[in-house]
């Protein structure tokens, strides 16, 4: 069992060395990253945070130099007017904060933030992770602030306010006035309707009769015309479309009642004849507001989460002109502007190269981690990494029109689908209606030549009462619910039929290469000559491999300490360098040995070995240290594939590797089906196989040469480094790559569905009581009302159980 | 009884006035977090405020 990392929870490499006393307690973490963190957290006084939080942090990545120069680029005033407004000496700026998990993230940066000499406020929305910060720009720089923030591990960019994002605020605020209303109105009618009801029994004056009446006739005015208006915005669509929801019923109840109501009140004499519905109205509107306003909510909880443009794309960019070089925020770059990106920057723009040539890392669209070559009018995407020399690209797409905001905008786009089953659901749920507007016209025909005085509230009962409100309302809260708590887990859904698929799938096929294994080079072990000590062997290489962006550096990063000095690089050799006086070499067997003789006990791997060698006194190199990469099994797999065949699904392999490595693998999970060396027509088959067979198959893939197999499975779901093509065709995208989450998934599609059913249950069981007794006239309309109501938010609630 | 009819109007006006505040909170972003505030609550920062073992609290509360 590999120990965890106490900041972030990732599984500390095999090794590494890095302890902090917090709260009188030895605590591990698995790289530099997170030692900084918790270092800078416990001197700062902060301890509490590591008691108060409920979720881990995330790992934070490597803040290199590069960055800590963008961040200045903040301080300049002209990319300043974007975001910053600023009032006598006090400026204020809305900032948009990544990788915050729960409360306590909130509360560290908070406090840490506002101990800064010159930050006169800073706070941070808890739902919309969006933080407004004043300060006085004489005392402090705003790179300061951000800097700060970064140092913890959080992610931080100017907020970028998008239109759907302010529709949204702008809905919630108006619902929650609307819901004010209605619900004030409410109390005052039900107030104002005691004394009437009371004075049924007992006797009461006319003038009072009629004082009583007038007040909730202005009491309840503003509830029908400004709080109902949804509903009758809603029914009137309805009309127009000839497709029937809840909204039309809704909506003549409400109607009729306060027309009715408002007739009595001021044309008849102030008998009590007749009663007056004002607080049924508003009642009603109240509590169907209150739903509509959870399931909203649910609703935009996916337009806060943090995967949007604004995280993958730099925000910031330096332009070559005739005057020179000026820095531009990235979303007002130009077509035809010349942009400098410098080694280890991110492509904000897509564009072609002009001056320059280095390679570039495209893991962020395709998946492949090594790097590709750019040379003179290679196309360079917005998102990608520079891994080498400096590059001059003209734009020839702007930041809203780069592929990977395209990308995202499809993703969310197809997110935004209405699910099968809501549509399903709401054709179930218009016939419904028709059969309720159909009985209560009936039931009201034959009241009408029975006694008559008793129509109309028969009939108001029976639009009231009835409640498809599972159907219309609860089973698209139980989806968004379920979609958006999934996402935050990391699995992101893009096709509807996705949950449904996971009940029914039989047979679950796993690509090996990048899904299974992890896709990158790592460090399996470490062997020394001599009396070299690992460790020390581990940070020479790693202070030699920060210089380079070949993949195999990255196996070394969480043991960097700090840099070598003149470190060159041969191209397909390896690195040499100086550490502490003395000369090494990190690289290939020969380039290592520098043609002496090889050492007897070198260590057999079937992987990649790459080998270090110090110079001595005589000016040759000794090998001192052996270490064997490969690309290792992930650490979830065995557990994921375990659990998959404990439900009674059958797990294979299917790769396009050779046979040893695979069946090594299928060994290592105890999976009995897989084939090896397979090409993507042969993957095909065996889905076809299967399927012919009567089975469900469901195929998880990074999808290089995946992409036929995962339009045939019925469902397919790409892991987070596939190619941007193979993400939008697939079903889901598993947006961190941890299979636990595809467990996760498949357990909360079963809630799903048993929830959703519950719901049904109810809302049947309901219907049929309540229909008959209506129509039987022994239900009196306020009676109805708070039956429906409650009826709905029991079946909205027992929805949003899905969130835990 | 008659004073009813001053006084529920009176109230009318009581009430308008409730609605027009409301709408000014909500515009005014009172209710923009609906959850922060249930959390700050439980974040005490009180740590240096209980007693050490010479039994002197390190900062006393403002008296």
């Amino acid at each position: 069992m590999s120990q965890k990392c106490y900041h972030c929870d990732e599984v500390i490499p095999p090794g590494f060395h890095a302890e902090l006393t917090i709260a009188d307690q030895p605590q591990s973490f698995c790289c530099y990253g997170c030692f900084a963190i918790a270092e800078t957290i416990v001197s700062g006084g902060l301890e509490k945070f590591y008691q108060h939080r409920t979720q881990s942090a995330e790992k934070p990545d490597e803040l290199k130099q590069s960055q800590e120069a963008e961040l200045q680029l903040y301080d300049d005033p002209a990319l300043q007017t974007d975001f910053v407004t600023t009032e006598e000496d006090l400026s204020e700026a809305y900032l948009s904060i990544g990788s915050i998990t729960c409360a306590a993230c909130i509360w560290l940066l908070e406090r840490e933030v506002n101990k800064i000499d010159g930050v006169y406020n800073f706070t941070i929305n808890h739902t919309t992770h969006r933080a407004s910060l004043s300060w006085q720009q004489d005392s402090c720089l705003l790179s300061t602030i951000l800097l700060k923030i970064r140092k913890l591990g959080y992610k931080v960019h100017p907020y970028q306010e998008d239109l759907a994002r302010k529709q949204a605020q702008t809905e919630k605020k108006t619902a929650i006035f609307r819901i004010a209303v209605a619900g004030i109105a409410a109390m005052q009618s039900m107030m104002l309707s005691v004394p009437l009801y009371l004075g049924s029994f007992s006797g009461i004056d006319p003038e009072y009769v009629a004082l009583f009446r007038w007040v909730s006739l202005i009491m309840c005015t503003p509830v029908v015309f400004f709080s109902a208006l949804p509903f009758f915005k809603a029914a009137w669509r309805d009309i127009q479309t000839r497709h029937l929801t809840m909204d039309l019923p809704v909506s003549l109840a409400i109607a009729s009642a306060f027309t009715a109501s408002a007739y009595v009140t001021l044309f008849t004499h102030s008998q009590l004849d007749s009663d007056v519905y004002f607080d049924s109205v508003a009642m009603f509107t109240f509590f169907l507001l209150l739903g509509r306003f959870f399931e909203m909510q649910a609703r935009h909880k996916h337009l806060n989460s943090d995967a949007d443009i604004n995280q993958l794309l730099p925000a910031t960019a330096i332009i070559k002109t005739a005057e020179g070089e000026i820095s531009k925020p990235a979303h007002k770059i130009e077509l035809g502007d010349v942009v400098i990106i410098r080694q280890g920057q991110v492509a904000p723009v897509d564009g072609f190269v002009v001056e320059g040539y280095s390679r570039f890392d495209e893991s962020a669209l395709t998946g492949e981690f090594l790097p590709i070559d750019k040379t003179l009018g290679s196309m360079i995407s917005g998102g990608t990494a520079n891994v080498e020399n400096t590059v001059w690209v003209k734009t020839s797409a702007t930041q809203q029109h780069s592929r990977v905001a395209a990308i995202i905008r499809m993703l969310d786009q197809a997110q935004s689908e209405k699910p099968q089953t809501v549509q399903l659901a709401d054709i179930v749920a218009s016939y419904f209606v028709a059969f309720v507007l159909l009985a209560a016209t009936l039931v009201g025909g034959y009241w009408y030549f029975t006694a008559p005085e008793a129509v109309f509230t028969t009939v108001l009962s029976i639009l009231v009462v009835t409640c498809p409100c599972a159907l219309s309302l609860a089973t698209p809260t139980a989806m968004t619910t379920i979609n958006t708590f999934l996402r935050n887990k990391g699995l992101l859904i893009t096709k509807s039929h996705t949950l449904e698929a996971m009940n029914s799938t039989s047979d679950i096929i796993f690509d090996k290469t990048g899904t299974l294994t992890e896709g990158r080079i790592q460090l399996n072990a470490t062997h020394t000559f001599g009396d070299t000590n690992s460790d020390t062997a581990l940070c020479i290489a790693a202070s030699l491999e920060s210089h380079s962006q070949h993949p195999i550096a990255q196996a070394f990063k969480p043991y960097f300490k700090r840099s070598a000095e003149q470190v060159s690089t041969r191209l397909g050799l390896g690195l040499e360098g100086l550490y502490e006086g003395s000369n090494y070499r990190l690289g290939n067997l020969e380039f290592a040995l520098n043609n002496t003789n090889a050492p007897e006990k070198l260590q057999k791997h079937a992987g990649i070995c790459v080998y270090l060698s110090q110079k001595d006194q005589a000016s040759e190199y000794q090998i001192i240290a052996q270490f064997m990469l490969s690309d290792t099994l992930r650490d979830e797999s065995l557990n994921c594939v375990q659990a998959f065949q404990q439900q009674g699904i059958k797990v294979h392999i299917l790769s396009g590797d050779h046979l040893a490595s695979v069946q090594e693998t299928a060994k290592q999970l105890d999976i009995k089906q897989f084939k090896a060396a397979q090409t993507p027509e042969q993957k095909l088959s065996y889905v076809r196989d299967l399927q012919t067979k009567g089975k469900e198959v469901a195929m998880i893939g990074d999808g290089i040469n995946d992409l036929p197999v995962l339009s045939g499975a019925r469902l397919s779901i790409a892991m987070g480094g596939a190619s941007d093509i193979t993400k939008l065709n697939s079903d889901a995208v598993l947006l961190n790559s941890h299979l636990s989450v595809l467990n996760l998934a498949f357990q909360s599609a079963h809630r799903t569905r048993k929830i959703i059913k519950q719901n049904m249950t109810w809302a049947i069981t309901y219907n049929l009581l309540m229909l008959p007794m209506a129509a039987m006239g022994w239900i009196p309309p306020y009676f109805a009302a708070l039956g429906m109501s409650i009826s709905s938010l029991v079946v909205v609630f027992n929805s949003l159980r899905l969130k835990k | 009884m008659e004073i009813l009819f001053v006084l529920i109007p009176v109230s009318i006006v009581f009430v308008a006035l409730a609605i027009w505040i409301f709408g000014w909170a909500v515009k005014s972003g009172q209710f923009d977090d609906l959850e922060g505030p249930a959390h700050s609550i439980l974040f005490d920062d009180d740590s240096d405020m209980i007693p050490t073992r010479d039994n002197k609290p390190k900062n006393k509360p403002k008296e």
